[in-house]
């Protein structure tokens, strides 16, 4: 417990907003809010509060790694004289505040693709380098989380500056990297037994978490198994639509585009879904995944399989965001088990 | 309950036993306390699974147009349908999605379905482990608690305001007596909004769309939206842009989509409740729909020989609310 | 710091001609403005470039060029898209960008020593020019040994480079089959010539054709023109690009002449955008096309699901 690598510190809840405000001056802040009765991770304004009393966040914070729409080139001028213009690349630090830990494995998921020795893609990378991560426990997982599938618990510390954890009237705040440390430095120490309380926290809640189902041998299971029946039977309820792959904290497919404004245009990276019959259509109308069970299969393919294979992971994080949103009820934790059992 | 999910069960096994059917889309039960999910049936002896309650939320009728090829074919599927599926089916029919024999409408009278955003909003931020349904009550347990509710308490919008829970055109009729919910007319929330100025009115939709993702759940789960190339797909020429960070496209691809269904939304409620997002949608296509009724006395899907709105002209049409000038 | 792999780099179009006689594809020569990216933009036969028009888009497009002759990358460009269409509309002298070089190359160094057959069918030839003209680079022509090619369109007018096939005809150190697609009657494909001077290979039986020495021009599909040529496969690699129908009944009569999975070499084409494997739609399992590929051996793509 006693741990020189780590600095531990204790908050007091109503001293958070006074936190915050001093973090504010160095950081841009991102944390929980509510939106309607749901809860986004969202940019904290001056003298605004973060919500930390909620399971998970509808979506997940990759979009601040990973934006829905943003722009990779910018130009202007008649078309057959256009350059892309020179951007700025300086931007402020922030601090993701209060980010579960499977959103966290995510990010290192995602880190895989964007930031390898093939090519790095740059927006992302300068968004990761900028910004510091502090975790938040999960004393209560939800019924649907099934993140300790992948080797992640509900205290999972892997991939994070620092770890905030709810012990009732306040947050046991602990800093790990240089910078979390520095940027907590100002919080007073934490007493031993609020320590051990947070280890209490963290046992009560792996036991929670115990809802998991048997990955282990399921990348190597569909290896043989890309013409197989189940495939049809599990997409018939499919609608199609995108909440999976959008709400998804591991899909990472995009698309570009080009956009103009009167003489000012941008070119775009935007998210895209292999759910869409037009992500792979050719220009000569040629579609290699003509059917819905086609692209069902690509999906549940590329996440535990095909990434797998790439890059040694395997592209979930059992945050069952796509188990609770999906229109129709289609169960990822069914279909990986119904692959198992095939 | 248990009772109308008997008889369903009973219809559905003896249409595929007498090969009446090739397939029965209905209900079953799904791996989440506050949902259950369409299932296809194609052996009698499956007919088991179909279940019967609040939460068979989706409009079946969205699947038709995924078996376009099978009923080509001359195949006959028949459908578990609530008043608004039955007015989706009867919409397909007239649009020569499916030829009326090809769809045996098994009519189920709905007493409304519940929104699990109530409650789970109830409830929040505790977690839903299990909801009891019984007679006119619901019992919703979390982790540590449980707290027993009139289920009209959290029956979803659209079925508040609904105006045919009995299906008008079916082929088997499940005879049961509902009971009608405490219905509230379209028009009193609507006016309700009405009343709002231009500047609010605006402000609300805006600020409800903007939080769009484009994941088109909501078109997805339309059972009107099946063009097979949506506007916002086009390319050749491009309709709208693609980005999240325009408020303009975003509001036009609501408008639009919205617009696109004039004359042929049953106000099933199925895009708001697909929305991820939680997009007050229904709202938009209620006051369609309500135009639709005052200036042209028209409501989507309740007779077979009709054509939709806007494929007819009749010299009696209102122009009222049509070009008007401002 | 490596350069930006999103970032176009920029270059000037400097000429620009029809290739094929229905107009709709072009040949355009680019040039690169700053010479320090001419010297970076290291290439082989077989990659592909991002040809990019900011406002418009980026177009996938194999690089016709070839290493060996410096100054200038060449593509060869059909009019289908939105990319593509403005491409066609630029005059002279426009401004652009390509990102690239993108994808895989033929693997010209496992084949020296080799015998190679290019067999090409219609605009797809694009990569395969590069290919011959990098091996008929003096420098180059003595690490492989024999060289043919097999290249047909529907009609002459379709072939692209008739310029080059004519001079390469007229070489030596390769030998050069082409033709043109059968005419057709209401019971499907006639017997005879299409076009005066382009001999009939025996339509139902290829393989029994005997080929008059010095015919070089034929009627035929490629795949029938590839059995009746009967080119040997011992110490082969056989380099196939063209549309989907032509390798789909080529590959048998390949495998037929003994050529085995490994020495037959596919260039894929499949929906692209970032070109650098992060996209994610042009995957065939776990493979990207644009980045693992566009070149496969059958033997690999054996191994890959048939989703192309």
């Amino acid at each position: 417990m006693k741990d020189s690598s780590k600095s531990i510190k204790y908050i007091e809840k109503e001293k958070l907003g006074a936190f915050i405000a001093e973090l504010q001056k160095e950081y841009v802040v991102i944390a929980p809010k509510k939106v309607k009765e749901f809860v986004l991770f969202e940019i904290i304004r001056e003298n605004e509060k973060p919500v930390l009393d909620f399971r998970n966040s509808r979506q997940s914070p990759k979009e601040f790694f990973f934006p829905q729409t943003e722009n990779i080139v910018e130009y202007e001028g008649i078309i057959d004289k256009r350059v892309p213009l020179t951007r700025d690349t300086e931007m402020q630090k922030r601090i993701i505040f209060g980010i579960r830990p499977c959103d966290i494995r995510s990010i290192l998921i995602l880190d895989k693709l964007f930031i390898n020795e093939d090519y790095v893609d740059s927006y992302y990378k300068r968004l990761r380098d900028n910004t510091l991560l502090f975790a938040y426990g999960c004393n209560e997982p939800r019924t649907t989380c099934f993140c300790s599938s992948f080797g992640i618990g509900p205290f999972e510390e892997k991939g994070t500056d620092g770890f905030l954890t709810d012990l009732g009237d306040g947050y046991l705040v602990e800093g790990f990297s240089e910078e979390a440390k520095k940027a907590i430095a100002n919080l007073p120490d934490a007493a031993k037994e609020t320590i051990e309380k947070k280890e209490k926290c963290k046992k009560l809640s792996n036991e929670r978490a115990a809802s998991s189902v048997p990955i282990d041998t399921i990348p190597e299971k569909l290896r043989t198994m890309f013409e197989h029946p189940l495939w049809e039977d599990i997409t018939e309820r499919c609608l199609g639509c995108g909440v999976c792959t959008y709400l998804c904290p591991t899909c990472h497919c995009f698309d570009i585009q080009d956009e103009m404004i009167d003489e000012k245009g941008r070119r775009v990276k935007n998210w895209d879904s292999c759910m869409f019959p037009i992500f792979t259509l050719h220009g000569s109308g040629h579609q290699p995944r003509e059917l819905r069970y086609q692209r069902m299969r690509q999906r549940i393919m590329h996440k535990f399989n095909y990434y797998d294979d790439n890059f040694g992971i395997i592209a979930c994080s059992g945050c069952g965001r796509c188990v609770t949103e999906c229109p129709v009820n289609i169960d990822v934790r069914e279909i990986l088990n119904k692959i198992k059992k095939s | 309950m248990e009772n109308t999910e008997k008889k369903i069960r009973e219809v559905a096994q003896k249409l595929l036993k007498d090969k009446k059917v090739n397939l029965v889309i209905g209900f079953e039960k799904g791996t989440l306390p506050w949902k259950s999910r369409p299932v296809f049936i194609r052996k009698h002896e499956d007919a088991d699974k179909l279940v019967w309650n609040q939460f068979c939320e989706n409009n079946l009728a969205v699947y038709i147009p995924f078996y376009k090829k099978m009923l080509d074919k001359g195949n006959t599927i028949a459908v578990i349908a609530k008043g608004c599926d039955a007015r989706s089916l009867i919409l397909h029919v007239q649009e020569n999605v499916a030829k009326r024999e090809q769809l045996i409408i098994i009519g189920v009278p709905c007493e409304g379905m519940l929104d699990r955003r109530k409650i789970e909003k109830e409830v929040a931020p505790g977690e839903i482990t299990k909801i009891i349904l019984k007679d006119d009550s619901v019992t919703i347990k979390t982790e540590k608690e449980e707290t027993e509710q009139k289920q009209s308490n959290f029956l979803s919008d659209d079925c508040i305001m609904c105006t045919h829970r009995k299906p008008v055109v079916y082929d088997e009729l499940i005879v049961v007596n509902i009971k009608e919910p405490p219905g509230v007319k379209r028009e009193t929330i609507l006016n309700e909004f009405e009343k709002k100025d231009p500047q609010d009115r605006w402000k609300y939709f805006s600020e409800e769309v903007s939080r769009c993702i484009r994941c088109y759940a909501c078109r997805n789960a339309c059972p009107g939206c099946y063009c097979n190339e949506c506007f916002v797909d086009c390319s050749q020429p491009q309709w709208i842009g693609t980005t999240v960070d325009s408020e303009t496209d975003l509001q036009l691809f609501q408008i639009i989509r919205t617009f696109h269904l004039a004359g042929r939304c049953v106000n099933c409620g199925s895009c708001s409740r697909a929305c991820p997002m939680d997009i007050d949608i229904s709202l938009l296509v209620s006051k369609l729909s309500q135009d639709s009724k005052q200036f042209f006395n028209y409501e989507t899907g309740l007779e077979i020989d009709d054509m939709p709105m806007l494929n007819k002209y009749s010299e009696d049409d209102s122009n009222e609310g049509f070009f008007e000038e401002h | 710091m490596k350069r930006n792999p999103y970032i176009p780099i920029d270059v000037k179009v400097d000429k620009i001609r029809f290739e094929t006689d229905d107009k709709l594809i072009k040949t355009f020569d680019l040039v690169f403005l700053d010479k320090k990216d001419e010297e970076e933009f290291m290439y082989f036969p077989g990659q592909f470039a991002e040809l990019s028009i900011l406002g418009k888009g980026e177009s996938p497009i194999g690089i016709a060029s070839s290493p060996t002759e410096p100054g200038f990358l060449r593509f060869t460009v059909m009019k289908v898209g939105v990319v593509t269409t403005a491409l066609h509309n630029f005059d002279e002298g426009a401004i652009m960008g390509v990102r690239g070089p993108l994808g895989n190359w033929y693997p010209i160094e496992e084949m020296k020593g080799k015998n190679i057959v290019i067999v090409g069918g219609g605009f797809a030839f694009t990569t395969l020019r590069s290919l011959l003209i990098y091996m008929l680079d003096k420098k180059n022509r003595k690490d492989y040994g024999d060289i043919t090619c097999i290249y047909g369109a529907r009609s002459p007018g379709l072939l692209c480079y008739r310029d080059e096939l004519a001079e390469w005809e007229k070489r030596k150190d390769m030998s050069l089959y082409q033709c043109i697609d059968w005419k057709f009657g209401p019971k499907g494909p006639l017997e005879e010539a299409a076009v005066e001077g382009w001999e009939p290979i025996n339509l139902k039986e290829p393989v029994k054709t005997k080929l008059k020495p010095g015919s070089k021009k034929f009627t035929a599909f490629v795949p029938q023109l590839v059995s009746a040529v009967k080119p040997g496969a011992k110490d082969s690699y056989a380099i196939v690009c063209g549309p989907p129908i032509m390798i789909k009944f080529t590959i048998p009569v390949l495998t037929e002449l003994g050529f085995p999975p490994e020495r037959i070499i596919n260039s894929l084409e499949n929906r692209m955008k970032c070109g650098i494997g992060k996209c994610g739609r042009c995957n065939i399992g776990p493979k990207y096309v644009c980045k693992d590929g566009p070149v496969f051996s059958l033997k690999e793509l054996e191994k890959l699901p048939k989703e192309y």
